[in-house]
């Protein structure tokens, strides 16, 4: 194997006195999809968190290309390449959109009216809605605002906290197809879902997490078996 | 002098006075909406460019308006670097309690430094030519009104393209929005929390140049009764938003000249209770603000 994009080692991460993360040992390589899962509070946002340098590491290394990942100015993380799409999407939505993924660009150098021109095409209905305030927009639309504002920074990797959370099932098949064209593209993903089956379905690996561990990784061919091995394994 | 004169006198009266509240108003909400910090020493950066200029007025004009902004710029530099960005991550209250303190400091040192000889009080004498009354359609007004009305517009629209046409200025309205997303996009914090130190500086120096011109005896205290007002009048406005803020700022100046203008000579000693009688008043209609939108933009879409 390639030496990993991503990588974290013993990874410790505390609230107070509670571990949110404990001993978390994971990696991406390049080209690689990866799937995070598990139920709400097993540490997957907070894992998220960490690797942006939003929350310190009480124990362990985040290594991004080989080099460790420092804490405190998660503005420096998304210089080096690592964009989030946050839950909840986060979207400036007094700001038009054009505006929102122009704000993407805050991480990479120059212009860059190539990447605009890029996630416009693969993003049709913003191109259309560009120049309107992002609060209107549809949640699903918000959704793939926070995406291409993602994109447009041209990150090597893009991590997703729970991209389909809170949208109607058709709004999620859409979601993953926006998340296939953009593997198409070559970009790296740590996908963090709470729809089990679906990530399992589409990640190279998924790794299972609860109560701030690491229990299972699963491959696709566990696609038809994740509900009942997660189960047993999260009982 | 007729009525209507007189009228129109109050009119432009007010809207200097609005004018330059505007620009203080913008001064202290430019550090707001990036900070969350109350700058209450922002009267004391004004006070100090006026004893620049005062002790620069023997210069040449230029010269001591040119070493007014220098001195103010870099002060406002110098407490970004050493005080804010520290106190960045604490509470409100601690932020608030120590620009109180700085705003006393820089007065005490003023006050150590106008008394050595042996008065209170320096005078601005080379600017007094500005302050001479020029007439305008039959409307007597003093030059540094217009100046003051002139600035305030320029640099109002030089900011509102700042903001809105370039990239510092989408970074410092998203930081000013969502600091946190805004950092996790990449922007950088220290960059645009300094650009808007800055920006607030550059207008402190240019409210010092036009208050030193309508009042050349500058004192410790000078520019504190103003920015009391200022301040309240951005709340009243809404501290939110910088354009509310701003109209906050003008509305209360703007106010304040009319009743000035409507109060019998000899009743101005009123001016104070009835510009705060009706601050509670528009307090209690509107709490939120006098500008601000009843119901703010629905962002959580489903």
């Amino acid at each position: 194997m390639s030496t990993p994009l991503l990588e974290l080692e013993g990874a410790e991460v505390r609230y107070g006195s509670v571990a949110a993360v404990r001993g978390l040992d994971l990696h991406v390589a390049p080209g690689e999809i990866v799937g995070l899962i598990g139920p709400n509070g097993a540490g997957k946002s907070t894992t998220l968190h960490a690797i942006m340098g939003v929350l310190p590491l009480a124990a362990g290394a985040i290594r991004f290309r080989g080099e460790p990942l420092r804490a405190g100015r998660p503005e420096d993380t998304a210089r080096r390449g690592i964009a989030l799409v946050p839950e909840g999407r986060r979207i400036f939505g007094g700001f038009t959109v054009d505006e929102n993924i122009r704000l993407g660009r805050a991480a990479a150098r120059g212009r860059g009216d190539e990447a605009l021109d890029d996630v416009y095409d693969l993003f049709p209905v913003l191109a259309e809605f560009r120049g309107r305030q992002a609060g209107v927009l549809s949640g699903g639309q918000q959704q793939q605002l926070a995406i291409a504002r993602a994109l447009v920074a041209q990150p090597d990797l893009l991590l997703l906290d729970e991209p389909s959370l809170g949208l109607a099932p058709t709004i999620v098949d859409l979601v993953f197809e926006t998340l296939a064209a953009i593997r198409e593209r070559g970009v790296t993903i740590l996908l963090v879902e709470q729809r089990a089956q679906r990530t399992v379905a589409f990640s190279d690996r998924t790794y299972v997490l609860a109560n701030g561990e690491l229990r299972l990784t699963l491959t696709p061919e566990d696609v038809q078996e994740t509900d009942k091995l997660v189960a047993a394994y999260l009982a | 002098m007729t009525l209507a004169a007189v009228d129109a006198q109050t009119l432009v009266d007010a809207v200097g006075l609005g004018s330059v509240y505007a620009l203080m108003a913008v001064g202290i909400g430019l550090v707001f909406g990036v900070l969350r910090l109350v700058n209450f020493a922002y009267g004391q950066l004004v006070m100090v460019g006026a004893y620049t200029l005062a002790f620069t007025s023997g210069w040449p004009v230029a010269a001591s308006i040119a070493a007014c902004f220098a001195v103010v710029v870099l002060l406002t530099l110098v407490m970004e670097r050493s005080v804010f960005r520290p106190l960045r991550t604490a509470s409100p209250a601690v932020m608030l309690v120590t620009t109180f303190a700085i705003a006393f400091l820089l007065q005490s040192v003023a006050r150590i430094l106008d008394v050595r000889d042996g008065t209170i009080g320096e005078p601005a004498a080379s600017l007094g030519r500005l302050n001479e009354a020029v007439s305008v359609a039959g409307v007597d007004v003093r030059r540094v009104t217009l100046v003051a009305i002139a600035a305030a517009a320029v640099t109002l629209g030089l900011l509102a393209l700042l903001l809105t046409r370039t990239t510092v200025g989408l970074h410092m309205r998203a930081a000013a929005t969502d600091f946190r997303t805004a950092r996790l996009l990449g922007v950088r914090a220290n960059v645009v929390i300094g650009f808007a130190v800055l920006l607030s500086g550059v207008v402190a120096a240019l409210v010092a140049v036009i208050m030193t011109i309508q009042s050349p005896l500058v004192t410790p205290t000078f520019a504190l009764q103003e920015t009391i007002v200022v301040l309240v009048g951005v709340v009243v406005g809404g501290l939110d938003r910088l354009w509310t803020a701003t109209l906050g700022g003008f509305s209360i100046g703007f106010a304040t000249g009319v009743i000035n203008g409507a109060l019998p000579t000899g009743n101005t000693v009123f001016l104070p209770s009835a510009v705060f009688a009706l601050v509670i008043l528009v307090l209690l209609l509107r709490p939120a603000g006098l500008f601000t939108r009843s119901r703010s933009v629905v962002v959580e879409r489903v």
